[in-house]
């Protein structure tokens, strides 16, 4: 065996076949997870429907304790390893945006700037937000390339990963919706024309994305019953990532 | 391509995140290197018993070489001193021989005057009634002692013809000695 392979020899080993995603909004928490199977492909395993909640928003207090209610039941009979959640935040706590980044900046500066333009956009201190930046390819501007920002606060980032920690789980992963939804939207098998009759457990995945999206379609999912559903199936698609 | 998961828990970042790879590097060498240390304080025990199991052997190895290298060394003084004393056995023998023919010549009228030695040389000096007799009293000397004797000087006088016979020291290894 050659050096260079060792690292993807250790990922493959390290790789793993079952994933915890969840959809933490106003109003209810919804927990799913995904198995690998041996073709490749990834089925949904566990879909935990949300039980009956209150309308309307909910005190924080009251959602996250049934964040850790749900997830040491979920956990009861896991491994430790296993026992891994992505967590989709709703979009409402959470901001996105492009930033267009004066040229010449190292890696430091250009998360510096993101950050600073990530609290001005939430309105908090820079040292309160929680953020992650990618740099879009764009062909117009090869040397000066536009970046594509997520924010939420750092407090809200702190309550999920204390509450998961408290439930026994490590969170790796936090994520807003859309993000993940787009990322299971892209990667859900069969014919799209027939996924809105289609039961959320029953859905199959791919690990790669295997269509794009239009608007319409965008917006069809997010009018759809089952977009909480394809939230956290997307999350925990990114654990799979 | 695979897009990028944006993580909201990836910035900001711990400053010790970036040193991740380092740090692992670096606990995976001191676990080998806790694990290297471990392992040669178990075998200490061992190599330390080996080492005086080794040093026993080299000192008794090194007694015995120097015994036999004693033994030789007596051995060797031994034989040189059987052999000054059997030389100097021999030498006194031939010295003894050479009294006894003096002895026997004085009976037949010869006088020694003077008996001289200096460790090279042995020097006769004598009287002899008839002249004639003194080349046989030199042949005489000559087969007793094994060795030519020379006729140093030779002189007539009231008593007689006073001659000188010189002959080198006799030597143990000379013709005709005593083993």
């Amino acid at each position: 065996m050659r050096l260079e392979q060792i690292p993807e020899r250790l990922r493959a080993w390290r790789r793993r076949t079952l994933a915890w995603g969840a959809l933490l909004d106003d109003q209810r928490v919804l927990l799913v997870s995904l198995a690998v199977q041996s073709t490749g492909s990834v089925r949904v395993a566990t879909l935990e429907h949300p039980h009956a909640t209150p309308v309307g928003p909910q005190p924080a207090q009251a959602r996250e304790g049934r964040l850790v209610e749900r997830l040491r039941a979920a956990g009861a009979q896991l491994p430790r390893r296993e026992r891994m959640l992505a967590l989709a935040l709703h979009h409402s706590r959470c901001g996105e945006g492009v930033y267009q980044p004066p040229p010449q900046l190292d890696p430091g500066q250009l998360a510096a700037e993101v950050q600073l333009e990530a609290a001005q956009a939430l309105g908090v201190q820079p040292h309160e937000v929680g953020f992650d930046f990618d740099v879009q390819p764009d062909r117009d501007d090869v040397a000066n390339p536009p970046v594509l920002w997520m924010a939420c606060r750092r407090e809200d980032l702190q309550q999920c990963a204390e509450q998961a920690r408290h439930a026994g789980w490590q969170l790796p992963l936090v994520e807003p919706e859309h993000q993940a939804a787009r990322r299971a939207a892209s990667c859900l098998r069969g014919d799209a024309r027939l996924q809105w009759a289609q039961s959320p457990q029953d859905w199959q995945f791919e690990c790669r994305p295997v269509r794009s999206l239009d608007e319409a379609q965008w917006r069809a999912w997010q009018a759809a019953p089952q977009w909480g559903a394809l939230v956290a199936c997307g999350a925990a698609l990114g654990l799979l990532a | 391509m695979r897009p990028r998961v944006l993580n909201l828990l990836q910035h900001p970042r711990p400053s010790w995140v970036g040193w991740q790879p380092a740090l692992g590097w670096a606990l995976l060498g001191a676990g080998l290197a806790l694990l290297a240390g471990g392992w040669l304080q178990a075998q200490r025990a061992h190599w330390q018993q080996e080492h005086r199991h080794w040093k026993a052997q080299m000192a008794l190895h090194s007694a015995a070489q120097q015994r036999e290298r004693q033994a030789r060394e007596h051995a060797h003084v031994r034989s040189q001193q059987q052999a000054l004393w059997r030389s100097g056995q021999a030498q006194q023998q031939r010295v003894l021989a050479l009294q006894e023919a003096l002895q026997r010549e004085a009976d037949q009228g010869l006088r020694l005057t003077r008996w001289q030695a200096d460790g090279q040389h042995l020097w006769l000096h004598g009287l002899w009634p008839q002249a004639e007799s003194g080349w046989a009293l030199q042949a005489r000397l000559s087969q007793v002692l094994g060795q030519d004797w020379t006729l140093h000087s030779m002189g007539t006088g009231p008593h007689g013809v006073a001659w000188s016979l010189q002959t080198p020291w006799p030597l143990a290894s000379a013709p005709g000695a005593a083993p």
